[in-house]
Formats: C-alpha cells, sequence, structure tokens
C-alpha cells in the first residue's frame, strides 16, 4: 500500500474502527515508514489537542434572560395555541372529536328536555317582502306589523327572563363552588415572598455544573423547581417521602453551609412538601 | 486532556446516553403545561450547546445570543420533539441549523477568520497567534489553544461542526449523524478530512 493510502485510514485506525486486517497492513506499514508514523503522532496530537479544548461557563445571566423569553412567549403566541390544541394529531383530534359528539348530544339532550326551547319560535322560510316586514317593521310602516313585532319582542324577552330567572341561582352556585375550589389550590406560600421561605447554601466546586445535577435530582425524587430567582438560587418544592433520599444526594454536590451540618435542615409542610431556597456558592 | 475539558466532553456525552428518561419525562411536563420544565431541561443541557456554538462562531458574546435563540426555537419546536433522537441530539440539529443560518447572515457583514483575527478582540482563546514569537512559548498550551481556535474558524462551517462534535464535545459517529442530517459513511469521510485539513493547519505549531 502506498503512504497516502495508509495517511487516507490513519483517522479511521486511531479511532478503532478498522477491521484486524486492515489494521494489521497499517501497523506493518508503520514499522517500516518514518513519514507515515510521523503523520500518525500529528494527528494523534490535533485530536487531543482538539479534546483538551477547555469548556466555557455559562453566565448566570444567560440562563436568567433564557427564563425571561419564554415566559414572555408563553404569555401569548398564536403558534403556541394552534400546537396546544391540535398537537400531537394523533392523540388530539380523536379526543376533539369526542368531545364535539359529546357537545352535540349534550345540545340535543338540554334542548329536549327543556320545554321553553321547544317552543320557541322556529325560523320559516318566507321571501320578499314578507321576510322584510317581518325582520325590519320600520321600513314597511304599517301599524299591523309593527304591533304584532313589538308584542313579540315583549314575549320573547319575558321568556328570556323567565328562564334566566330559573337557571340563575344554579349557575352562580357553580361559579361560587368553582371559585371556592381554584381559592384552595392556589399555592398559599406566596412565593413573590421568596425571602420568607428557608434558605439552604451549598459550598460546590462548581454551581453551574451543580445547577444541573440538582435538576436532574429533582426531577428523578419527583419533585419541582418553583423558581430560579438569581445567580445560582433555585426555589425547590420536595415532596416529603423522597425527601431524606435528596438531602443524601445533595451531599454528593456540595458541602451544606447554611443551616450548618449540626443543625437540622427545613422540615416538611403539613401539606407533605419542603419547599425552600437552595442557593450555590463556589 | 485537562480534567475540566474531559469532564465538559464526558458530561455531554452522557446527557445523551444516561440522561435520555429524564429529558423526555420534562419534554412531557413542559407539553402538559409546566413551565418550570423547560427550566430543567435549559439548566441540563446550556453549557452543551454554549460550548458548541463558542467553537462554532469563536466569540463569546455571539455564542451566547446564540444559544438563547437555539433554546427559544427548542420551546416553539418542542410540541413536534417525538422521541425518535435523544433530546440533546434534537438540540443538537436546531443549534447546528441554527449556526449556520446566523454565520451566513454574519458572513455578509464580517468574515469569521477576520473576527478571529482581529486584535481588538481580547479573548485570549480565540487571539491570533504571533508567528514570531519564540517557539517555546508557542508551545504553550494556552497559546496553542488560541491557535487551534483560530484555525477551526478557518475550516468550513461543516467541516467545524464535525469536528466540534466529534473531538471536542465527544458524540458518536451515529449521533452526529442524527444532529446534522447525514448518513454515517459521509459523517466518518468528513471527520478524516476535517481532521487532515486542521493538521495541516497548525502543523507549523506542532512541529515547533
Amino acid at each position: 500500500m502506498r503512504c497516502e493510502e495508509i495517511q487516507d485510514q490513519l483517522s479511521a485506525y486511531l479511532e478503532g474502527e478498522l477491521e484486524p486486517a486492515e489494521r494489521r497492513t497499517i501497523e506493518v506499514h508503520l514499522e517500516e515508514c518514518v513519514p507515515c508514523r510521523q503523520e500518525l503522532a500529528l494527528l494523534q496530537r490535533t485530536v487531543s489537542t482538539l479534546q483538551s479544548l477547555e469548556a466555557i461557563e455559562v453566565p448566570p445571566r444567560l440562563t436568567g434572560a433564557i427564563q425571561a423569553e419564554v415566559r414572555a412567549r408563553e404569555r401569548f403566541s398564536w403558534r403556541r395555541l394552534a400546537s396546544r390544541l391540535f398537537f400531537p394529531l394523533h392523540i388530539k383530534l380523536p379526543l376533539e372529536a369526542m368531545a364535539l359528539v359529546l357537545v352535540t348530544l349534550g345540545v340535543v339532550y338540554v334542548y329536549r328536555s327543556a320545554p321553553e326551547l321547544a317552543q320557541a319560535p322556529r325560523p320559516q322560510a318566507v321571501t320578499g317582502r314578507e321576510s322584510r316586514d317581518k325582520t325590519a317593521p320600520g321600513v314597511g310602516g304599517r301599524r299591523g306589523d309593527l304591533a304584532e313585532y313589538a308584542a313579540r319582542k315583549r314575549s320573547a324577552e319575558k321568556l328570556g327572563a323567565s328562564s334566566m330567572a330559573q337557571k340563575e341561582p344554579k349557575v352562580s352556585e357553580e361559579a361560587d363552588v368553582a371559585a371556592r375550589a381554584l381559592r384552595k389550590e392556589a399555592p398559599a406560600a406566596g412565593l413573590a415572598d421568596i425571602s420568607s421561605l428557608p434558605e439552604v447554601v451549598l459550598k460546590t466546586g462548581n454551581p453551574s455544573d451543580a445547577a444541573a445535577r440538582i435538576a436532574t435530582l429533582v426531577e428523578r425524587v419527583g419533585g419541582k423547581i418553583l423558581e430560579t430567582p438569581g445567580e445560582h438560587q433555585l426555589v425547590l418544592a420536595i415532596p416529603a417521602s423522597s425527601y431524606p433520599e435528596f438531602l443524601a444526594a445533595l451531599r454528593e454536590v456540595g458541602d451544606r453551609v447554611q443551616p450548618p451540618p449540626e443543625q437540622p435542615p427545613p422540615g416538611p409542610s403539613p401539606q407533605g412538601t419542603v419547599t425552600f431556597s437552595l442557593r450555590l456558592i463556589p | 486532556m485537562s480534567n475540566s475539558s474531559e469532564m465538559g466532553a464526558r458530561s455531554s456525552h452522557d446527557m445523551i446516553s444516561g440522561g435520555r428518561d429524564v429529558d423526555r419525562e420534562l419534554v412531557d411536563r413542559v407539553l402538559a403545561g409546566d413551565r418550570e420544565g423547560f427550566s430543567s431541561l435549559v439548566l441540563r443541557h446550556q453549557k452543551m450547546i454554549l460550548n458548541f456554538m463558542y467553537r462554532m462562531v469563536g466569540e463569546r458574546a455571539f455564542a451566547e445570543d446564540l444559544t438563547q435563540e437555539v433554546f427559544l426555537k427548542a420551546y416553539e419546536a418542542l410540541p413536534r420533539f417525538r422521541g425518535e433522537a435523544a433530546f440533546p441530539t434534537w438540540l443538537y440539529r436546531i443549534a447546528h441549523n441554527h449556526c449556520l443560518n446566523a454565520l451566513k447572515r454574519k458572513s455578509r457583514e464580517i468574515p469569521v477568520t477576520a473576527l478571529t483575527k482581529d486584535p481588538a478582540n481580547r479573548n485570549p482563546l480565540t487571539r491570533s497567534p504571533d508567528p514570531a514569537a519564540p517557539a517555546d512559548e508557542l508551545l504553550e498550551q494556552r497559546e496553542l489553544h488560541a491557535v487551534v481556535q483560530a484555525k477551526l474558524a478557518e475550516l468550513t462551517p461543516e467541516h467545524r461542526a464535525v469536528l466540534v462534535l466529534r473531538d471536542i464535545q465527544g458524540l458518536s459517529y451515529d449521533e452526529i449523524a442524527v444532529a446534522l442530517n447525514l448518513e454515517g459513511g459521509t459523517v466518518r469521510s468528513r471527520i478524516h478530512r476535517a481532521r487532515m485539513e486542521l493538521k495541516e493547519k497548525i502543523r507549523g505549531y506542532l512541529e515547533a
């Protein structure tokens, strides 16, 4: 084999990707050929120099900027709304079709079970002059039509009012129950005041890497990152049941400075979660 | 190989090989309306994307802007993430496409090579070496890194991308093929040609 052909395979040789026979051919050639050995050494050095380039650290402002942009887009986006409504198609289209059928069935049921709706005047096929007279009484100027229109309108208003009067207490009661449920589910901790939360300070070699590890850890124990308010600071909610596991794993990420190791860490709330602010310092 | 870079390459590789399930769960949470799930995805992968961008464009502030844009694009595209590729590989694909477009736009303003040779650029890692400097100084690792970064910028973006993904970020050939939407054979031959080209460009510094 010529040197040129050998050198074309040096990269694959370095990666250990050659068949044993091809590898042997190269090695035999390299034993005899000084220039090819030098080329291999240069290639090795090129690769090892690339591998030794140091990784740059993520500035805290970048994380915050990404999160702020996401929040801004979250407020409203037609594309996102469309995505939420229709994607993935194979799941959401059948669900939406089913919901449409159910709503239609519901409307038919309500219509049949409510006598006032069944008695409501149905639109009739009317033509030309007759139609204009009925829909726009002022145009025709005939007193009889005008009186009939006014009477029908009063009747319809009365019917509507009575129907509303019957339904209103129920609607209002449902709204009240929903509002109470929402109030109950709303976060009571008040994340707006992070300073009121217990704080844990962790001393770690590399806060950026530690933040990434903690994000994975939180996910693993079924917890949540509620906020990332500042430079290497996370507000976490950890289920009480997996809290001991979380604390044990946290010791592998760094050393607890605050509260001091001899003092106990923050305890769970009556709701069964531990909510606290975790600050990472180098 | 220095410890920090070893960790950087290995961590990005682990994210692809070992972090698949966590990423999938986080994606599902975001799609279900939990925005904080996306914050976790950002924390897990921002360093990987920032370093990819930095080696591709050679300028830190520009790389940070591009990283931010990549995550916003990923956020918008998340409903279309099918999980056929690992999340980091999918993210690399978005990053690569976005980077190529940004470089095209930038090349209409200032060539990347001119940027990295600009003496006003104070970043030591992108500063071009002085050929008249003593050989022993050039051999210092920091200087060699600066040379390599400057010479990387002279490669085509296609060659630069495979070297960054393979030799700096530590992806496998298969992962690169998915991230760059290429055949496996094309990845192999492109990596070989890119390494040979870079080797020729830094030959003088390596032999000195």
